[in-house]
């Protein structure tokens, strides 16, 4: 009964698995009900998680709405945090409008052929300070972005001082105590100390060499085989082939000999202009520690340079700092194309299928995995207008064979920001070739400060700028050229000292307006820099005839107390070096002039025996 | 080694359970498109999908798909060819080129001539290899199986504490 009600059951079961259907309409329905009510807002804590990632400080994004069937998103409220100041945002875009394509999207890609940008608002005050994330750790950070940051910060450390207070202490003589300056740990003394090692180490590989000389007695032994031949028997035509294989050997343990002398010549000819070499290179660390020390005991150097560089370079870094922020997120997200190689190695390798051959019919409307083809701005708020576009935005610029493109110009009378222009361009289809320009026409500076101790203070209190910063990335290459001008200055300048106090009141009075031009070029490891601006040559000009005289004396001073600290040292090595050489070149020339003459006697010896054998050996014989 | 052992009594599990042979039979003719196909593509999507929603027994399918897949190692210059002959037939031609430049078509990647030339023979052996596992099943039951039971040493086997314990877990877990 039971197996017949089973057979039944069993029977009644069709074709479709009635079982899979329930869980497909509950996931279908739950896909719907997810689209419904929880998409928009995955959608916006997506974008605040990764805006904020790729910001480095919180994004916020205040409302999104989907829409369907016609493949339109709208985000709105979009404030994106300042960095550097929290309770600030870079910039608020009131709304963004997204529209896809459905033909992409059926390929599995995104084509987003408008973004429509509106109302933004910049600097503006937040609500509450933005969360800031800490940077990532090094070992997350690309080796480019290292490297840049290593370079930046070797830079600045280079450009860091203040150069009114410099100048301050060197009129009131505050900063004369040259020995005690003197006394730290020189590079001179060390190389020399280094030298000294080195030296001792070589030299016991050249006594060694000498040690493996032949001695007076190997020689004298030498000399005594030779005089045992018996040159008689050259005459008998059956002893002269031992006769002449006997002086042959001879000569060859002399060559031997010779050869060995040689060596050691050679060996001690090297120590001796390594050494020599080593102690010309001696002025340059002396010139390094004099340069040292200077700025241990803050002595400006009163060229326009050195100047341009204390007042400005931090800005300068500042700038390239910014701009390799930018330069490592392009990098991170938008990769240059990685060659076939690179391809290969990264795959796993595994048993694979043949490839077979990829057959074309026509131009398929192919599209790169997410493709923005236009961003436009247009934007008109209670700050100013803003308009402009950013064209193909896209993960495979090879493939669109397309550079992304920026053209953005903004006017902010409010904040009194005019005349902004930003052009662009990332061609990263082969390599990365990345460049940027900015202009902002004029902008306000306030309490702008080059100086602010208690002895001197030399503040820009306002001013209007103007900036010009035009950067260039190919590939490890970099090129920054920024030419900036502060205009309609209202300085406080003050010191201390009186004469201090006169030198800030003339430069102020002479620059009217301030100019900085820089620029920064070549690779990654050696950039060159080149700060200019006029404020250093107004310093120059009116501090050079009252301090440049005090500042070469101590500089001169500087160099006496470094070489009369090394002079011992110094001499002593030179010494031992002239000694060395006396010594080795006597010992060596004595030994091979020996060997030399003793060849020369066994050839002569040779000769004159073969020629009387050649006469003695037909004799009595009777034709 | 495991895969394959465990495919191998999988398989063995399936034909001597009660399933019905048109559903194992399906499940080996659909396993073989899957280990056919040389990558993953629409037409493997809709096999699969074909698996959820109709009576096909997955295990076969799956366990099919493993054998057919090593197979088609040695297959690959034949589907090759097949598939270069089909894909530079003329009267195909504008056919493929709609079918090339309309979207999801071209995830089957169907322009590729080994994708087509796999295809195109488990297609055409798919019936073969229904009625033949659907013969071959019945008759693995009927002379096989069904002799195997009435052996001696399977009475006793079945008659262990053992086996008793076995049977109770597979109907509950198995």
């Amino acid at each position: 009964m039971t197996d017949k009600k089973e057979e039944k059951k069993k029977k009644k079961q069709g074709p479709i698995r009635t079982g899979a259907v329930i869980p497909f309409v509950v996931f279908v329905a739950l896909s719907v009900v997810f689209a419904i009510f929880f998409l928009d807002t995955t959608i916006k804590k997506t974008i605040e998680f990764a805006g904020t990632e790729l910001n480095g400080a919180e994004v916020n994004v205040e409302s999104v709405s989907t829409s369907f069937s016609n493949l339109k998103f709208e985000v709105k409220g979009v404030q994106v945090t300042n960095k550097k100041r929290p309770s600030e945002n870079l910039f608020v875009i009131g709304s963004m409008n997204f529209k896809m394509l459905w033909d992409a999207l059926l390929r599995g890609k995104v084509l987003i052929q408008d973004i429509g940008v509106k109302d933004v608002l910049v600097m503006s005050k937040r609500k509450s300070p933005g969360r800031v994330l800490p940077p990532p750790p090094p070992e997350e950070q690309a080796e480019k972005d290292k490297k840049m940051k290593e370079m930046l910060g070797k830079a600045e450390k280079e450009f860091e001082g203040n150069i009114f207070g410099d100048i301050a202490g060197v009129m009131s003589g505050s900063n004369s105590d040259i020995s005690a300056g003197a006394k730290g740990d020189l590079k001179s003394k060390q190389k020399l100390a280094k030298l000294q090692e080195e030296m001792k180490q070589r030299e016991k590989n050249v006594s060694a060499t000498l040690k493996s000389l032949p001695s007076k007695k190997d020689v004298s032994n030498l000399q005594a085989r030779f005089k045992k031949i018996r040159w008689k028997d050259l005459g008998n035509i059956t002893k002269a082939p031992k006769v002449l294989k006997e002086v042959d050997k001879v000569k060859k343990d002399a060559d031997k000999m010779i050869k060995a002398y040689d060596n050691a010549n050679k060996v001690v000819n090297n120590h001796i202009n390594y050494v020599n070499k080593q102690t010309k290179a001696i002025p340059k660390f002396v010139d390094e520690d004099v340069k040292a020390i200077q700025k241990r005991l803050k002595i400006p150097s009163i060229n326009p340079k050195n100047i341009a560089q204390m007042l400005f370079g931090s800005e300068i870094i500042d700038k390239m700092n910014m701009a390799q922020e930018y330069k490592g997120k392009i990098d991170k997200y938008l990769p240059p194309k990685k060659t076939k190689e690179e391809k290969e190695a990264e795959k796993i390798k595994t048993p694979k299928r043949e490839i077979g051959i990829n057959y074309k019919f026509g131009t398929p409307n192919s599209y790169p995995l997410l493709w923005v083809k236009k961003v436009s701005i247009n934007s008109k708020t209670k700050q100013g207008i803003m308009s402009g576009k950013i064209t193909d935005i896209t993960d495979d610029q090879k493939q669109i064979n397309k550079t992304t493109k920026l053209s953005i110009k903004g006017d902010f009378p409010a904040i009194e920001t005019r005349g902004i222009a930003i052009d662009g361009e990332f061609d990263h289809r082969n390599g990365a070739k990345d460049a940027i320009k900015t202009v902002v026409e004029s902008f306000p500076v306030k309490d702008k400060a080059l100086s602010d101790t208690n002895d001197v203070k030399f503040i820009i209190v306002k001013s209007d700028a103007r900036s010009v910063v035009d950067v260039k990335f190919i590939d490890e290459n970099i090129s920054l050229v920024a030419k900036n001008a502060f205009r309609k200055i209202q300085y406080n300048n003050s010191a201390k000292d009186k004469n201090m106090d006169l030198i800030l009141k003339g430069v102020a009075k002479s620059t009217k307006t301030i100019t900085l031009d820089a620029s920064a070029k070549g690779k990654l490891d050696n950039l060159k820099w080149d700060i200019q601006s006029n404020l250093a040559r107004a310093i120059q000009k009116t501090v050079q005839k009252q301090i440049q005289a005090k500042i070469d004396a101590t500089k001169k001073k500087i160099k006496d107390d470094v070489e009369r600290q090394i002079a011992g040292e110094k001499a002593k090595i030179m010494k031992q070096v002239n000694d060395a050489k006396a010594q080795y070149n006597k010992a060596l020339s004595d030994g091979k002039k020996q060997l030399d003459n003793f060849k020369k006697q066994i050839d002569k010896k040779r000769k004159k025996e073969e020629k009387k054998a050649k006469k003695n050996l037909f004799k009595g014989i009777k034709l | 080694m495991t895969l394959i052992l465990k495919q191998i009594f999988s398989l063995l599990k399936v034909l001597n359970s009660d399933t019905g042979e048109n559903q194992i039979a399906a499940g080996i003719a659909c396993g073989l498109i899957l280990g056919f196909a040389p990558a993953f593509s629409l037409q493997t999507v809709l096999v699969i999908i074909m698996l959820f929603f109709f009576r096909i027994q997955v295990g076969a399918a799956f366990a099919s798909a493993f054998f057919f897949g090593l197979v088609a190692f040695v297959l690959d210059p034949a589907f090759d060819a097949v598939g270069k002959i089909v894909l530079e037939m003329g009267a195909l031609k504008g056919l493929f080129t709609s079918m090339y430049n309309a979207p999801i078509v071209p995830f089957t990647k169907f322009y590729n001539s080994i994708v087509m030339g796999s295809l195109v023979i488990s297609f055409a052996l798919f019936p073969i290899m229904f009625f033949l596992t659907k013969k071959m099943v019945v008759k693995y039951r009927v002379t096989v199986v069904a002799k195997f039971e009435q052996t001696k040493f399977w009475k006793a086997v079945k008659a262990t504490s053992l086996y008793k314990w076995y049977a109770k877990y597979d109907s509950l877990y198995g």
